[in-house]
């Protein structure tokens, strides 16, 4: 019996370099007509929904130096082909950065983390990434390279709206830098329609500092609630002394904060109290106590 | 366009002749016969085409032939002789975890995967670790129930 096998989108050519200089060669040949596969979780999936409009896709599975997770003194410094499932297994991210753990755990399912990297979330800069919030909370930055040099870009610099990134045509992301935590704590928590395989309908990261029973400093990241991730320092919450229900009201003022659309997913209204909800139960558990 | 791409499929040394945006489903069901992965949604978000590539669970729906090449590949037809496979696979039987059987060979495999990081998972590890794997009969209970009673059988047996 011959089948007649699906088409996706039209047929495209993929490289497959093991050397950086080979990749930034393709970008720099390609530019726009282009792209980077890594995982493929997002970009193969669009490619059969036939909306990818490249000719030309370079594989970089192969080059090694883009797969390390290491640490200097000061910071961890994480390539980006580290996958989701990598990141979670890893002490260094666990015992260091666990805000940047707690993402990768909602992502997907175990199939799609073996696959989808830490790179390739960013990229495809997604406004329901759930690294991002988390990298954001993190005081993350992107190292950036080209034929022409590289670049240092703080992740709250780095996307400019829905899929959009800073990226120029010849670039890409070669590394991660994430400063350690110090005396901090922190959570990413997502709230989805399922509890795997779900676009985030709301993800809260936040970055707490805790002191007598409150807060000396509260950073918040908020993704699915514009149209990029949006980063708060919170100085409502940078006082001590949060009973449960000082908390509660306190939350409500994130709400007036984020500028979220409604879609097949949710509707704005509910994704704004889920963000009060989501920051609630956050916050609540930082402080000890059974949200 | 096409291009000669090689890789091990259970345990055997194969090369295909295919166009660079053929997925490794693909490759498995229309190239090489081996029917055992499913299709479900072509998208990564029901498991039904899950194998283990270099040992780890994959959707093989989402991946392109040449991201596979020089690596290896074991499907469901590669686990028939895998003792704590057949181990899941009666288990599965025993506890009627099987209603329209699309899903199960996915589910075996994904079940495989668990089993090898956590010898002894609780209901809650087994509900993550087949949480990329949909099924629309059996309401999963005995799914779980399955797992459970693998990991039991595999235990007892050393293996």
């Amino acid at each position: 019996m011959l089948l007649k096998k699906r088409q996706g989108g039209s047929r495209m050519k993929i490289y497959s370099p093991t050397d950086i200089s080979e990749v930034l060669g393709f970008l720099e040949e390609h530019k726009e007509r282009g792209s980077l596969l890594a995982g493929g979780t997002d970009l193969v999936v669009k490619y059969k929904e036939e909306s990818l409009p490249y000719k030309f896709i370079c594989n970089i599975l192969k080059v090694e130096e883009l797969k390390c997770i290491q640490e200097d003194k000061d910071n961890l410094k994480i390539g980006p082909l580290a996958t989701h499932e990598e990141l979670i297994g890893s002490s260094l991210i666990y015992k260091h950065i666990p805000i940047l753990r707690d993402a990768c755990k909602t992502i997907g399912s175990p199939q799609i983390r073996n696959r989808g990297t830490i790179g390739g979330n960013i990229g495809t800069a997604s406004p329901a990434g759930d690294t991002i919030p988390a990298l954001t909370v993190l005081g993350a930055s992107l190292k950036i390279i080209s034929i022409n040099g590289e670049r240092i870009v703080p992740i709250k610099d780095f996307f400019c709206g829905p899929g959009k990134t800073i990226l120029k045509e010849n670039e890409m992301i070669k590394e991660i830098i994430v400063p350690k935590m110090k005396e901090e704590k922190g959570f990413y928590t997502k709230l989805g329609a399922r509890n795997a395989l779900a676009i985030s309908i709301v993800g809260v990261a936040a970055k707490v500092k805790c002191k007598d029973q409150g807060f000396e400093k509260v950073e918040v990241a908020l993704g699915s609630v514009g149209p990029t991730v949006i980063y708060k320092r919170m100085k409502e919450f940078e006082e001590s002394d949060f009973t449960k229900q000082k908390l509660w009201d306190r939350v409500q003022c994130i709400k007036e904060q984020v500028y979220p659309i409604t879609d097949v997913r949710a509707t704005a209204e509910y994704r704004k109290e889920m963000c009060a909800n989501l920051l609630y139960e956050g916050l609540s558990k930082m402080l000890g106590y059974d949200a | 366009m096409e291009n000669n791409y090689g890789f091990i499929v259970n345990g055997k040394n194969i090369t295909v002749e295919a166009a660079d945006t053929t997925t490794l489903l693909e490759i498995l069901r229309d190239h090489l016969g081996l029917t055992g992965t499913k299709e479900g949604c072509g998208m990564g978000e029901c498991g039904a085409c899950t194998v283990l590539l270099n040992g780890k669970a994959v959707n093989s729906c989402i991946i392109f032939v040449p991201q596979v090449q020089g690596q290896e590949v074991i499907t469901i037809e590669g686990l028939n002789e895998d003792p704590q496979s057949k181990h899941i696979q009666a288990a599965f039987i025993d506890e009627g975890a099987v209603q329209c059987g699309f899903c199960t060979p996915g589910m075996v495999v994904s079940s495989k995967a668990l089993l090898m990081k956590n010898t002894n998972p609780s209901k809650e590890d087994i509900r993550e670790g087949l949480s990329g794997n949909l099924c629309r009969c059996t309401g999963y209970t005995k799914i779980i129930n399955a797992v459970e009673e693998a990991a039991r059988r595999i235990e007892d047996e050393n293996l």
